[in-house]
């Protein structure tokens, strides 16, 4: 090893040979990975360029440049700042309620005693996780449509109340009931993660204080909620680096005309520019969309990272 | 036991590769043909002779088709094959991805051989500027010549002339074999519960209402509910494309084209844009009125697939607006499920508009066109053209109809229908049990849709067609034009923004779901914020097309 590397804290390149020759089928394994976003994540970032040009059949690289047009449309189309905002709004709610929300669920089951009724609920918890938006949907529609369940139940207790039945369609209520669906059908799911950090806590911890008489609550903020903290920052750090996706999949099976002003998100509204509109599909216009969205998903992505370092906390960059 | 189970779990891996694995691959050398077999020629004399498969190079032709699960593995495909060697690579669409797929692989260059569209003519910018690109093989007129039948449609057909782009055709328009006299008028109407109409006892002469009566007789049906469905219980049922300009623009407005929502007309030698008329205002507000009575299915927002169909033949709706065509299969299902006691139960409504006129649209001439791929050969492209001849020929006919001779049917005339049908007959519902009911064959449809008059049908949804036509040619019917012109103009803000038709259906919608609001001034400001992005094209179609 010689003095310069060892002052840069290197370690010099034929022992890095040597240690991966040594692990390498260990190094062997990763290659499929590497090959999935060598393949599906840096190759397709050729097409980028597409978001400055006017794209033509023949090809990306025969695309004239068009100084900016993408752009400078983006920014006068009246639909395009709605749909930004909404996107932050949403997202920002979903932040708000359904970050928290399988945090608590976990610590929650953590609590029950019986491990066979605990496998029972986080079974029921997790199902919903596995059906589609779309059948969601079909379910959302049945339960709170004009001949839902319930609206009949509110009829039996608010005589009137199914008059102007509007729920699904009303752009008030919208938004709140993408963030309640999407803690109905996500939060089990997202408790797997906390399980598993609560399951690493070390027991000690907890007989140590019962033996100090610590009740259930003070264990749960002293030791369970300290000892998940960093697993709590790196899921916020991700969570946060995709402020932008509003949920495609959630919106688009839920949303209507009607709900347009609160609901239509960047990705639908590319969706309905593309596919919906009888004017055809501008690839250079959408992927102009998708760029602006990507490049703000992360400067938020590096500044949550670097507030969360500040705090002391683990990152993920 | 964890050996086990790993095995187990391991055989099960290589069994589910194995069952992935394609059944057989399409034969691509002659060598691997089926010996082709000498079907009669039923061909009309005067027409291309199709050469018999043997003497033919074998040709893969890829093409999407709907319902691509039911293709492939009946007689009439090995038919195909064997006649023509000929067979066909299915890529499945849907009604809900077609043009979404046909967008992304013409994008992307990635699209079959053969692409079946579901092009209108208002949306056609896209396929000039497609055509324009190079993304399509030209049909030439040499090309198509040799084969008369489909030369016959390409020297009278107006869709025809109307995508020529610099004298060449680069789209197969799918001839919609309408009778003359029908004048390809788009005949969507209200199908209606008759015996529902009779119940509640406001049933009109030959099922025709003027618009007060119609609104009476909804207003009956839900507060009667005859069918017995309580809050289920709906009036009118709207399919999505028609959703909500439908239940009252179709049927009001001089406005709709083609039964887009809205388009362009002219109106003393100027193009206007109808929404921002005030005949079109009315009809929004007679929607909106409608829907907040009840009149119109309240949860017909929410649809987005077949659901209106769905619920007027489950028996819960009592009209749903719709094209002809399905009455057949409609009243048959309601039958057997004991929705109705006889198809009589079931007709068209004649109902007259708010100003007394009974509109009707005209559409165009094909319904579906097929471009071939730029990169098609001339061989594949040639033995389309020649399949797709053969499918218009008196024995292609019968084929689409009924299926093979001697299999399906023996021939006992000249005619298409003078054929003894040798099918399994249903006493119960009046029909001939097809073996091809769980097949399609699409890869036929763009030959152009199978005349009328299958002798294997019943008579029961040509009998209502033809009382449709009948009071068209009474002169009962206001016909709107299609306007080709117009609809293939192009100009830089009418291709970039096309007719504003979508945002014309967004924001009726948007009014119906609000109950409290002033449905004639919410339209104001809607035709107020439109009017400067909507002008710059009307300017330029004025520049270009005005009298």
């Amino acid at each position: 090893m010689t003095a310069r590397s060892i002052k840069a804290g290197r370690r010099p390149f034929k022992k890095t040979l040597r240690v991966m020759w040594d692990y390498r089928w260990i190094y062997l394994m990763l290659l499929p990975c590497m090959a999935f976003f060598i393949i599906f994540k840096y190759v397709p970032l050729y097409g980028i360029q597409l978001a400055f040009k006017d794209y033509m059949i023949a090809g990306i690289a025969e695309s004239p440049w068009n100084n900016f047009e993408h752009f400078k449309y983006m920014m006068t189309e009246p639909e395009f700042i709605p749909a930004l905002r909404n996107t932050l709004i949403i997202s920002f709610y979903r932040i708000l309620f359904g970050f928290p929300f399988p945090i608590i669920l976990a610590i929650m089951i953590n609590e029950v005693y019986m491990p066979r009724y605990k496998r029972v609920l986080q079974t029921i918890y997790t199902f919903p996780h596995f059906l589609t938006w779309v059948v969601m949907a079909g379910i959302m529609l049945n339960l709170l449509g004009s001949t839902g369940m319930v609206r009949k139940v509110c009829e039996i207790f608010v005589p009137g109340i199914g008059d102007n039945w509007n729920l699904l369609y009303n752009k008030a209520a919208f938004r709140s009931l993408l963030v309640i669906s999407d803690i109905w059908k996500e939060a089990g799911w997202g408790t797997i993660i906390y399980l598993a950090a609560i399951a690493g806590i070390d027991q000690s911890l907890y007989e140590a204080a019962t033996i100090d008489g610590c009740n259930r609550f003070q264990k749960i903020w002293y030791i369970t909620l300290p000892g998940i903290i960093n697993m709590i920052a790196i899921q916020f750090v991700l969570r946060v680096g995709a402020v932008m996706e509003g949920g495609f999949d959630q919106i688009f099976n839920l949303y209507k005309p009607p709900v347009y002003e609160t609901g239509d998100i960047i990705d639908t509204y590319i969706y309905r520019l593309s596919f919906v509109e009888n004017t055809g599909v501008d690839m250079g216009f959408t992927t102009a969309v998708g760029l602006f969205k990507n490049v703000i998903n992360f400067i938020l992505l590096v500044l949550a990272n670097f507030v969360t370092k500040a705090l002391g906390q683990e990152t993920v960059l | 036991m964890k050996k086990l189970l790993t095995l187990v779990l391991a055989l099960l891996m290589v069994l589910s590769l194995v069952a992935c694995s394609p059944a057989q691959t399409p034969a691509e050398s002659p060598a691997e043909e089926p010996a082709a077999e000498t079907p009669a020629d039923g061909g009309d004399s005067g027409e291309a002779p199709a050469a018999e498969g043997s003497d033919l190079e074998p040709v893969v032709l890829s093409q999407n088709v709907l319902d691509a699960e039911k293709h492939g593995n009946h007689a009439r495909n090995e038919f195909v094959k064997e006649k023509f060697n000929l067979t066909y690579e299915y890529i499945p669409v849907s009604w809900g991805d077609w043009n979404e797929k046909i967008r992304t692989w013409v994008s992307t260059d990635d699209a079959p051989d053969l692409i079946n569209w579901d092009l209108k003519a208002a949306s056609s910018t896209e396929y000039f500027d497609w055509a324009k690109q190079g993304a399509f093989a030209p049909i030439t007129e040499e090309k198509v010549a040799p084969y008369e039948k489909l030369y016959e449609f390409y020297q009278t057909s107006e869709s025809v002339a109307a995508y020529k782009v610099d004298g060449e055709l680069y789209c197969w328009p799918a001839n919609r074999n309408n009778p003359p006299e029908i004048d390809n008028v788009y005949t969507s109407y209200y199908v209606i519960r008759k015996d529902w109409a009779e119940a509640v006892g406001l049933y009109q002469e030959d099922n025709e209402y003027t618009w007060e009566e119609w609104k009476e007789l909804l207003r009956a049906i839900i507060a009667q509910d005859p069918g017995g469905n309580g809050v289920s219980n709906a009036g009118i049922v709207l399919p999505t494309w028609g959703f909500p300009n439908g239940a009252v623009t179709f049927l009001n407005a001089p406005a709709a084209e083609g039964n887009e929502t809205c388009s362009y007309i002219k109106v003393d030698g100027q193009y206007i844009w109808p929404a921002a008329t005030e005949e079109y205002k009315a009809a929004v507000v007679e929607t909106y009125n409608m829907y907040q009575e009840g009149l119109i299915y309240k949860d017909n927002i929410s649809f987005t697939g077949t659901e209106a169909d769905d619920m007027f033949k489950a028996g819960l709706a009592f009209a749903a607006y719709n094209v002809a065509g399905s009455m057949n299969s409609w009243t048959t299902d309601m039958m057997r499920d004991g929705i109705i006691e006889k198809r009589e139960d079931v007709a068209p409504a004649v109902v007259y508009g708010m100003d007394g006129n009974w509109y009707m649209t005209q559409t165009e001439d094909y319904w579906t066109v097929t471009a071939f791929n730029h990169n098609i050969t001339d061989v594949k492209m040639d033995r389309a053209l020649m399949f797709w001849n053969y499918l218009n020929t008196t024995e292609g006919i019968r084929l689409r109809w009924l299926g093979i001779e001697g299999v399906d049917y023996e021939v006992t005339g000249e005619n298409p229908e003078d054929v003894e049908i040798l099918w399994e007959f249903d006493e119960e519902t009046g029909t001939y049990i097809s073996p091809y009911v769980n097949d399609a064959f699409n890869e036929a449809s763009p030959a152009g849709l199978a005349p009328t008059g299958n002798p294997a049908e019943i008579s029961f949804q040509y009998d209502l067609q033809q009382i449709v036509w009948d009071k068209m040619a009474e002169g009962k019917a206001t016909i709107k034009p299609l306007d080709y012109e117009m609809s293939t103009f192009s100009g830089p803000n009418k291709d970039r923004y096309g007719t504003f038709g979508s945002d014309a259906k967004e924001r009726m919608t948007q009014i119906l779901a609000d109950p409290n609001c002033d449905p004639a001034a919410e339209w104001d400001a809607f035709i107020e914020e439109m009017m400067p992005r909507v002008q710059p094209v009307l300017d330029e179609l004025n520049a270009g097309l005005a009298d």
